[in-house]
């Protein structure tokens, strides 16, 4: 039996949507943040299940989907040096910065390797002494310890030739965002497991309070997801709105101490640009001074800020709730799975992605 | 842990003059290769194979291999290319009979590597009673080529009345799968980014001529057949589905998959139903047939968990999911009672994998 | 390397693993062999400072971002070492 197991099983799974059956009286309008969440709500098929009590948002947490554009060109703008070897994860290979996708620049001549982790970048830069290896650096708290821990290796090391260039993005303000805005109605939301198991949930008591809302930390799997709706259907019938944890088996309320540590010792809090949001607040993470030279940004004069470009995709609208993949005109004729306009379609956890894949109706 | 079986103590490697149709390549044609693929016709050395006249529906096939690596757990290269040959002209009722080898060689191989390889294909022939009749060498340059490249022409002998094929698949037919799937996927994966299973997993590379055999001996009026290799069950089946204008239901439950490649796909973000298999098939029969042909794969490899894991759908409405199904589509009801379509694969999942 | 032929994997899911042997102590670079099912791999373990060798851990993108532990309240879930 692997850990999982029981969280995979379907009699279990059964017996909590009965469960969620004989509590819901009505629908109520539930967001799960995080893509991979998303993903596995349609690839069990239990949304279907599920439909008469709850309508599922998808959530802004796919960090494929909401980086900017920008970046991305930035990114691509390193490819032409033959200095720089371009490290990245293999998701954001395929995703459209405003003219083109990292992959086309690589067809083009540029160097860029797919990583699995920060870390491989790091062997690169020891073993290409005369090249400058960059590291695209995106995601969500999940991510950015990782990353931190990759720039304080490369310090002690004094690794001159790597540096990160940094889009990494928190989740709490996009929440609060799409709270505040209110256009797509949330009523519950399934907070995403893994940014918890880093960050802890301390920082959503004050959104839950100020919004009234249940927030449920959510794992993955059927069960997970199950339970995670489960609990917030008791507290919204119920009318009560506080912060829970499902998923106890990896999530504690202080998170992890030393990845957290990690993180702030390197990044610091900024404003950011979100693809289909625009600029947010203090929603991103800067590379903090003691840390510049391992800046990509400072090393290469790369630009932070530029205009929004407008375009056919609405990820934007998706992204914030307000649509679903089925109300836009391009799905499914000009943007599919081969030929996608936006991010939402090209990452494996975008929620357009995941309706050509697998939803049916 | 599994290691690459190829000796490499000879430090002879293959150069462009082997492949330039002088003296070289004429010692390693006859001297070396040829002994080691020993059928009688090839050793002739004429510029064609004569071979002998054949009685029924000639079935043709070519395919072209260039796995990396050229080694992998439960195969090679040169084994891949027989299986591959061997099954395509059993999918469509065919006893394979005669195949021929072009191989395109980088210069810098090692001999012994060719030697392995050739081996290794002499031996999946001989072990199907195939045999090697023509063939064909060329060296490229270092750096043109990736090692080396195989390509293969299969010939058979149809021995069914009934043609076997997508387009015969009817509503009610059952999908049928011969064992548990993507196993040559994880293996040539495990070999190119060295993961450390603890039991290697082995490829499921193997010929099907003689399982297919004893299916058409059930007497059972076999619809179609097709050999899951890349793109997975998932794009076979969509194949079958496209090619019969049907719609066709699986069940996430009945697909045989194995632990080892479940963790290996978790891991690597992969869908098993996307991985390539190379001794796997699917076969759709009636209802009525079903049965005997699900014993008869039970009864050869029940090692493998062959199982019936679908359905081909009759009219728009069938079934009580989903309700408004479009046309010729996968769809797959998953253990959690919910239902969701399966797609072919964007592009290549795992480039190079056979 | 290369895993597809973008190299898509998925990013935001980790994956939980046992810890089999710690291989380096050194702060940073603290690694442990960790367990995947039935496959091996090398993790940087410098995140999880007091898990030790049979602890369940949830690993990221080649790093341990936290510990993982039995879910206290399902008394029929038990932790299975050997993972098949």
């Amino acid at each position: 039996m692997t850990f999982d197991d029981y969280y995979r099983d379907s009699e279990v799974a059964e017996k909590i949507i009965r469960d969620i059956f004989s509590v819901a009286t009505r629908q109520w309008r539930i967001m799960e943040i995080c893509g991979g969440q998303t993903h596995a709500f349609l690839r069990t098929g239990i949304d279907q299940r599920l439909t008469e009590v709850v309508k599922l948002i998808h959530g802004p947490g796919c960090p494929v989907c909401v980086t900017s554009p920008e970046v991305i060109d930035n990114a691509i703008s390193l490819t032409r040096d033959s200095s720089v070897i371009l490290c990245s994860f293999g998701d954001m290979i395929r995703v459209p910065g405003n003219h083109r996708t990292l992959r086309e620049a690589r067809a083009l001549g540029g160097a860029v390797e797919v990583v699995y982790s920060p870390l491989d970048a790091l062997s690169f830069a020891r073993n290409n002494p005369d090249k400058e290896v960059v590291f695209f650096g995106i995601g969500f708290e999940t991510t950015a310890p990782i990353v931190a821990l990759a720039i304080l290796i490369a310090a002690s090391e004094q690794l001159n030739n790597f540096s990160v260039l940094s889009s990494h993005l928190l989740v709490p303000p996009a929440l609060i965002e799409i709270l505040s805005s209110a256009e797509a109605g949330v009523e519950g939301i399934l907070a995403a497991g893994h940014v918890c198991a880093v960050m802890g949930y301390h920082d959503y008591a004050p959104i839950s309070e100020r919004f009234r809302i249940p927030i449920v930390v959510t794992g993955f799997e059927a069960v997970d997801l199950l339970l995670g709706v489960y609990r917030c259907i008791v507290q919204l019938e119920r009318g009560e709105s506080k912060v829970e944890n499902q998923y106890q088996r990896v999530v504690i309320a202080e998170g992890n101490r030393s990845a957290r540590d990690a993180l702030i010792e390197v990044f610091e809090i900024d404003s950011q640009r979100w693809r289909g949001f625009g600029s947010i607040e203090a929603s991103g993470l800067k590379i903090r001074l003691p840390y510049r030279k391992y800046d990509a940004f400072e090393k290469f004069s790369l630009p932070r800020d530029a205009d929004d470009k407008p375009s056919e995709c609405i990820s934007g609208a998706i992204l914030r709730g307000i649509k679903t993949p089925l109300e836009c005109p391009a799905f499914g004729k000009k943007c599919t799975l081969d030929h996608p306009l936006g991010a939402t379609m090209v990452s494996e956890e975008g929620a357009c992605s995941a309706y050509m894949y697998y939803k049916i109706g | 842990m599994w290691i690459c079986p190829t000796e490499y103590e000879c430090d002879e490697t293959v150069t462009v003059a082997h492949g330039g149709g002088g003296r070289l390549m004429h010692e390693l044609l006859a001297d070396i290769i040829g002994p080691i693929l020993d059928d009688e016709e090839l050793c002739k050395s004429d510029d064609a194979a004569v071979i002998p006249q054949l009685l029924g529906a000639l079935a043709l096939t070519t395919d072209s291999f260039v796995v990396q690596p050229l080694f992998f757990p439960g195969g090679d290269i040169g084994s891949l290319a027989i299986h591959g040959t061997i099954n395509d002209l059993a999918m469509r009722g065919a006893r394979p009979l005669y195949i021929t080898v072009g191989s395109i060689i980088e210069e810098g191989l090692p001999r012994n590597t060719l030697l392995s390889i050739f081996r290794s294909l002499a031996s999946a022939a001989r072990e199907s009673g195939v045999r090697i009749v023509a063939g064909d060498t060329k060296v490229v340059e270092r750096g043109r080529g990736d090692k080396l490249f195989l390509n293969t022409t299969g010939v058979g002998v149809v021995e069914t009345e009934l043609p076997i094929t997508p387009t015969r698949i009817a509503p009610g037919d059952r999908i049928i799968i011969s064992g548990d799937i993507g196993r040559h996927a994880i293996a040539v994966m495990a070999a190119r980014a060295s993961l450390n299973f603890r039991q290697p997993v082995l490829s499921d590379s193997t010929p099907l001529w003689a399982t297919v055999r004893a299916l058409l001996d059930t007497g059972s009026d076999i619809h179609a057949m097709r050999d899951i290799t890349r793109g997975g069950l998932a794009a076979v089946v969509n194949e079958c589905s496209q090619m019969a204008g049907c719609d066709i239901t699986l069940e996430e439950d009945a697909i045989p998959i194995t632990p080892a490649v479940r963790h290996a796909s978790e891991l690597l973000g992969l869908d098993p139903l996307h991985l390539a298999c190379e001794g796997r098939f699917i076969v759709a029969v009636s209802e009525a047939d079903s049965e005997s042909v699900l014993e008869v794969l039970t009864t050869i490899t029940p090692e493998n968990g062959p199982s019936i894991i679908g359905i081909v759908n009759s009219t728009v409405g069938d079934g009580e999911t989903p309700t408004k199904p479009r046309r010729n589509r996968v769809i797959m009801r998953t253990p959690f009672g919910g239902a969701r379509y399966v797609g072919i694969p964007t592009g290549e999942v795992l480039p190079r994998i056979c | 390397m290369f895993f597809t032929s973008d190299g898509e994997l998925f990013m935001c899911l980790a994956v939980a693993g046992v810890i089999v042997a710690v291989t380096d102590n050194h702060p940073l670079r603290r690694t442990a062999r960790v367990l995947f099912g039935s496959i091996e791999r090398e993790i940087n373990i410098s995140f999880v400072p007091e898990a030790v060798e049979g602890d369940w851990i949830l690993v990221h993108a080649g790093v341990a971002i936290c510990s993982a532990f039995r879910d206290p309240h399902d008394p029929q879930f038990e932790l299975a070492k050997d993972g098949e």
